[in-house]
């Protein structure tokens, strides 16, 4: 497969998945070999992301080289986050339903497929538009989830809100006790590839610059 | 052939939006202009070469609305104004450098990538002053108005542009600590941009600051709360200045939004607004038109300059109280908001 047809099949899957085409979901089912595919969705979903939201690199000074690799490297941490919620679901979906044997190959190039809203990431970066069109996408990320797991189990709406609903509170709960690690070290190689503690935030310039007493008070001769 | 059209403006629009943040975030992050000091800016001062040795009694900093192309490069309209204010004023100092919408004064056809494309625009201008080709200039600004009224961006844009207000505060003879007021004085986007820098040129002049909009366009910024008095001046046939309270959500005036820093300046008698007329935003019947007349006769263009010079005359002795009137001018207050 040239580059441009890789490119040319990512496209796909992105514009059908972004209109709830079922057939999308459908392919990557059937499919194992689409899975190089899916994964080139969840990348340039992170990078997209990453790009949308690029002021905190640029509020904490990050160099043009760095800034580059940042975005990689979140392609690669969003990818990493959709395993972990793949498996979550899996791992929910085998508990509630015991009779569908899907395995987790396939539950992972679904979810891999999940991200497509998020190649819009960029969209973000638009200002005062930005911070709506982040809202927009994330529910349309979920929505496309809640979907997808409907899909998945063949199950109705309830059912998959319920599953999707408890993958996030597992997910929540393995943050705070067995993920700490995991957690600690993900932010050591951001911090180490990125070469900043990332701890600038846009309202440190109002501390900064500006006073804390407002204006002064109107000169009366 | 119309539908590639429309994708291609879309597209142009969309690219042009996502763009826009770029160039004040590459500066902040030293990707490239001069660096950005973090320290105390009165350093400036020491750094500064002064255009002169005389200090103002009162200072006016001009910021133009979203047609200008450089600080000087206004549109063509605005300038008869300016110096009317200075002839009516003697010792006010205006200050006309300073192109607010980008965070190091560089001008449109400065050291750009497409200042050739500017350039031309501007050849454009002289000629025919309503050319389509000027509303990329317009569409250019606006996304930076953008910039400075969001909560990310609006920190480091607003801190850049402030600082190029206090160099050329600096530059043309201001005193820092002399307690000499400033006059920001913001037409359409200017409005914003006004707004905006407030929260840092409170701290860098130290003195009264105030700032008059001539059909600005301003959100609920927090620079409105460090402002002594922002005084709006409108007209009734200006949509433009109206979308203000239409699409910045700090301004409805709903209950979620009573603690935003509009309403809260509001409260604070920070605010006055002032209707001029039936006048527009631009061209014929804008508060800078010498044809159009009001119905006593009045030229909109001596409407405005009266009542620009009476606000920068007075209010540095006798502060308008809220819902008073200034100087026998209506006070319109809440009106605009209905």
């Amino acid at each position: 497969m040239s580059i441009t047809t890789y490119f040319y099949y990512v496209w796909q899957v992105i514009t059908n998945a972004l209109w709830f085409n079922p057939k999308v979901v459908e392919i990557v089912e059937a499919y194992p070999n689409t899975f190089w595919i899916t994964l080139g969705v969840a990348i340039l979903g992170g990078i997209s992301l990453l790009l949308g939201q690029s002021i905190i690199l640029f509020i904490n000074r990050v160099r043009p080289g760095r800034f580059v690799v940042s975005l990689l490297l979140n392609g690669i941490l969003y990818t990493l986050s959709l395993v972990v919620w793949a498996a979550s679901i899996w791992l929910i979906g085998d508990i509630l339903l015991n009779n569908i044997d899907i395995d987790f190959s396939t539950a992972l190039r679904i979810m891999f497929v999940t991200a497509a809203p998020m190649t819009l990431g960029f969209l973000v970066l638009m200002p005062y538009l930005g911070t709506p069109i982040s809202k927009v996408l994330h529910v349309w990320s979920l929505l496309l989830t809640i979907g997808v797991v409907r899909f998945q189990y063949h199950v109705g709406l309830t059912t998959s809100l319920i599953i999707v609903g408890l993958g996030w509170l597992l997910i929540l709960l393995m943050t705070f006790t067995i993920g700490r690690p995991v957690v600690y070290a993900r932010n050591a190689v951001w911090h180490r590839i990125v070469g900043s503690p990332m701890d600038a935030k846009p309202e440190d310039i109002l501390l900064t610059f500006s006073d804390t007493q407002g204006g002064k008070a109107v000169k009366r001769d | 052939m119309i539908e590639l059209l429309i994708i291609g403006a879309v597209a142009l629009l969309v690219i042009a939006a996502i763009t826009a943040p770029l160039e004040s975030l590459g500066w902040w992050a030293g990707w490239f202009g001069e660096d950005v000091n973090d320290g105390d800016p009165v350093h400036l001062f020491s750094q500064t070469a002064l255009q002169t040795d005389e200090a103002g009694k009162n200072y006016i900093v001009y910021l133009s609305g979203i047609g200008a192309l450089t600080g000087s490069s206004i549109p063509k309209e605005e300038l008869p104004f300016l110096d009317a204010v200075a002839e009516k004023m003697p010792g006010t100092v205006i200050i006309k450098d300073v192109f607010p919408y980008s965070v190091t004064n560089a001008g449109l056809t400065g050291e750009r990538v497409f200042s050739w494309v500017w350039r031309k625009i501007e050849a454009q201008r002289v000629i025919n002053p309503n050319a389509a080709s000027l509303y990329l200039i317009v569409i250019r600004n606006l996304f930076q108005v953008a910039v400075s009224a969001d909560q990310r961006y609006g920190p480091v844009y607003n801190v850049g542009v402030a600082k190029e207000i206090w160099r050329s505060l600096l530059r043309h003879g201001y005193h820092p600590g002399s307690d000499t007021p400033v006059t920001l004085m913001g037409t359409s986007g200017g409005g914003q941009v006004s707004a905006g820098v407030a929260t840092y040129l409170a701290a860098m002049v130290n003195a009264p600051l105030r700032a008059i909009s001539l059909g600005g366009v301003i959100s609920a910024d927090p620079g409105l709360l460090k402002l002594d008095h922002l005084y709006h001046l409108y007209g009734t046939k200006d949509s433009t200045q109206a979308l203000g309270y239409k699409v910045f959500p700090g301004r409805w005036n709903w209950p979620f939004s009573q603690n935003s820093p509009w309403f809260r300046a509001e409260r604070a008698g920070k605010i006055t607004m002032i209707e001029l007329g039936p006048f527009t935003h631009t061209g014929a019947d804008s508060p800078f038109d010498q044809n159009s007349k009001l119905p006593d006769g009045q030229r909109h263009f001596d409407k405005t300059l009266e009542v620009v010079t009476e606000i920068v005359g007075t209010f540095y002795h006798v502060p308008p109280q809220p819902n008073q009137p200034v100087n026998g001018l209506q006070h319109i207050g809440q009106k605009d908001q209905a």
